[in-house]
């Protein structure tokens, strides 16, 4: 008998390739392919354009960590977990060319960003524009200083937060091969409320706040999606007699949703590289806009050219995560920590100067020509 | 979606000259206004089909996957490798329902399968397309349960172009897939199912699906729940793919010329000699070697074909019976 508790840890059915492409792609494709993001990138450029001015280049010796966006006078916001790698040579450079030393002079730890103090910038804040009327499929992109658009992409899930502590917790086991009606549970865990609330195992939980939960997956989402501390009415069965309770929920304990190796091991194939800070934001967006890790910073706009959000983290092989405007206002008023007490709690983490070859355009251009001349080799001997 | 940005696409090779000259002009050219009607389109489609995605779950081997209804009484199509071995999956929607499913066929050297909600009540669907007229860069919305389901998300959303088309019906975006993605939907901009989730590659672009058609061609016996086939990494390698034995040594006017004949293979057994110009495959002409394998991925090993092939500017035609790849080149095994 398989159990199953909101600790899960499940196989994920996607089935990797080692060898990269065995779709055909073809010289012709691929000049198709480039004049349409030629097209589309050419038409971003009006639409990023004022929101652009608002961006700067965040800088450690003359390297690139980040992009910042201006946000008060004097006053840029950026990626804290990438500036703090090394505050020493803090500078920002401006669209127009100019160079400026930072020092950063507040953090807010949960959100990674950075208030950096730019003396001298005279460059107009943006203006956050709210992200009311994004929907899932709702265009993004990134503004960059140059004027330019990057990394365009849609909405690919509402704002969230990604707090396990924010999830709803019962404390029960679930009987995943119960078939019903109601679920099955199998252990109830110490120190939760389910345990003081008197839950036990073999009781049969039929309804979570007067609504029928049919399976597993019923009663998670029913839970997940209720906020810890409140409190719910439970009917369970218990041998024949029904009995109903109510019990206050707790937050959920840290855990990984899936096995990490192997959703590593997916994300990690082709040496994409992600932020280091990319996961427990309180509220953020997901979109599929691929950027790079030193992306983050520069303000994300809709096709209006409203400044949406933040772009916070590469995170994965499917996601960028933007904090969206509203909670930036709500962070920018509040106090900011000082940075001292932050680095050391993190540790200096010293800036890794090998990069990869896959960091040069040049070099990975030039591997997937060869990759796809190989390609069309074996496709073209390669018998019927 | 990857697109490089403007500024860097002055990298790229192919297009280095195209940004600043005529020819760019040529190409599509877009609009703020085109956008804001694309984003339209994509809204749409994300919308609709957000309620017919579906994850799929098993108890007994504690994999999750994603599916598709396409029709009112609850028909789900998945990935073959999702449901490999399984007779029943739970079912579950973006808003946490969930539901019993039944496993019907897999064709797994296609990696196309069917599920049936067992309940019979109208479930929410969306419709099937054609992935036969499917073109590079036209626009497609990708949707699945990356990194199975969640309470607190709904499928993401991922919008793309056709990047690769492959003779076996398989299509290739750029809407990057990860673990739990499979079996789940790509979308034309029609909001008609095109293709389902299959495989990824270690680039952003190698993200493949495989096309309805695939679906199509053998949908009697996969709703009667036949399972056939086998997963190969790159399904032109596939040992059980149907072959006629020679090598193509490369398109002429007519069709194809052959290059080398593999021994006792059903072409040498038909007679069939280096630079005979096959022309047509039971009446459907020939006119590339993707041409050809697509027309033989309609088949299984083991089915009698018509060949019409021109030797020395004579028509000849022979019946021949297909081969497994494995058979005529045992070295692929």
């Amino acid at each position: 008998m398989k159990i199953i508790s909101f600790l899960v840890f499940i196989v994920l059915a996607c089935w990797t390739q080692s060898l990269a492409q065995d779709l055909e792609s073809s010289p012709e494709s691929q000049a198709v392919l480039d004049d349409q993001a030629t097209g589309i990138f050419r038409a971003l450029v009006p639409v990023v354009k004022k929101a652009s001015a608002g961006t700067v280049e965040v800088r450690v010796w003359r390297k690139r960590v980040s992009y910042g966006t201006i946000v008060g006078p004097e006053t840029v916001l950026t990626k804290w977990s990438e500036v703090s790698r090394d505050l020493r040579s803090l500078s920002c450079r401006t669209g127009a060319g100019e160079w400026l030393p930072a020092v950063v002079s507040g953090v807010y730890p949960d959100a990674d960003l950075a208030v950096v103090k730019v003396a001298g910038l005279e460059v107009d804040p943006v203006i956050f524009g709210g992200e009311k009327d994004l929907r899932p499929g709702s265009f993004l992109c990134l503004a960059r200083p140059d004027g330019e658009a990057a990394g365009m992409g849609v909405v690919s899930v509402m704002p969230r937060s990604l707090r396990s502590s924010d999830r709803a917790f019962l404390g029960v086991a679930m009987d995943l091969e119960f078939k019903g009606p109601g679920v099955l549970v199998r252990r109830v865990e110490l120190g939760t409320g389910a345990e003081r609330s008197g839950l036990m195992a073999s009781d049969v939980i039929l309804e979570v706040t007067g609504k029928k939960v049919n399976g597993s997956f019923e009663l998670s989402t029913l839970l997940q999606r209720l906020e810890p501390g409140q409190k719910v009415k439970i009917r369970y069965a218990r041998g024949e007699e029904e009995r109903e309770i109510e019990v206050e929920l707790g937050g959920r304990p840290r855990a990984p949703r899936i096995p990490y190796s192997r959703m590593e091991q997916m994300n990690n194939m082709g040496g994409h590289r992600y932020n280091e800070v990319r996961d427990g934001f309180s509220r953020v967006l997901q979109s599929d806009m691929q950027i790079a890790p030193e992306d983050c910073g520069a303000p994300v706009v809709d096709l209006e050219g409203r400044v949406v959000g933040v772009a916070i983290a590469r995170a994965g092989r499917i996601k960028t995560f933007i904090i969206p405007s509203s909670a930036i206002e709500q962070t920018l008023a509040l106090e900011p920590a000082p940075p001292e007490a932050q680095l050391s709690k993190a540790g200096r983490i010293p800036l890794p100067e090998v990069r990869g070859p896959e960091a040069d355009p040049f070099e990975a251009m030039r591997r997937r020509l060869e990759e796809m001349r190989r390609l069309m080799e074996e496709i073209e001997e390669g018998g019927e | 979606m990857k697109l490089a940005s403007f500024g860097e696409q002055a990298a790229l090779i192919l297009s280095a000259l195209a940004i600043f000259s005529e020819a760019a002009a040529e190409g599509p050219a877009f609009s703020p206004e085109h956008l804001r009607a694309l984003q339209s389109k994509v809204h749409d489609v994300a919308g609709k089909g957000l309620t017919a995605t579906v994850s799929l779950f098993s108890e007994a081997s504690e994999s999750s996957g994603s599916g598709v209804i396409i029709s009112r009484n609850g028909l789900i199509l998945t990935a073959g490798h999702v449901v490999e071995g399984l007779e029943e999956v739970t079912v579950v929607f973006s808003d946490g329902k969930q539901a019993r499913g039944k496993v019907l066929g897999s064709n797994l050297s296609k990696d196309a399968a069917m599920v049936k909600l067992a309940e019979e009540t109208e479930w929410p669907f969306v419709e099937l397309g054609d992935s036969r007229g499917v073109e590079i860069g036209d626009f497609v919305v990708s949707l699945g349960h990356a990194g199975g389901f969640d309470a607190l998300r709904t499928p993401p959303v991922r919008f793309g172009r056709v990047v690769a088309l492959n003779p076996l019906g398989f299509i290739g975006s750029d809407c990057a897939l990860i673990g739990g993605d499979s079996g789940g939907p790509l979308f034309n901009l029609k909001g008609e199912v095109i293709a389902i989730h299959s495989s990824i590659g270690a680039s952003l672009t190698a993200n493949n699906h495989t096309g309805v058609q695939n679906f199509k061609t053998d949908w009697d016996r996969l709703i009667n729940g036949e399972t056939w086939g086998r997963l190969t990494m790159n399904p032109l390698m596939n040992p059980d793919r149907p072959v006629i034995g020679f090598n193509v040594a490369g398109a002429v006017e007519e069709g194809v010329r052959l290059g080398e004949v593999y021994p006792d293979s059903p072409a040498d057994v038909a007679g069939m000699r280096r630079g005979d110009i096959v022309v047509s495959i039971d009446g459907q002409p020939v006119k590339s070697l993707r041409g050809l394998q697509g027309i033989l991925s309609g088949y299984e090993p083991g089915n009698e074909v018509k060949l019409t092939y021109n030797r020395g500017g004579e028509s000849r035609t022979c019946r021949v019976k297909l081969a497994r790849l494995a058979d005529v080149m045992p070295e692929q095994k």
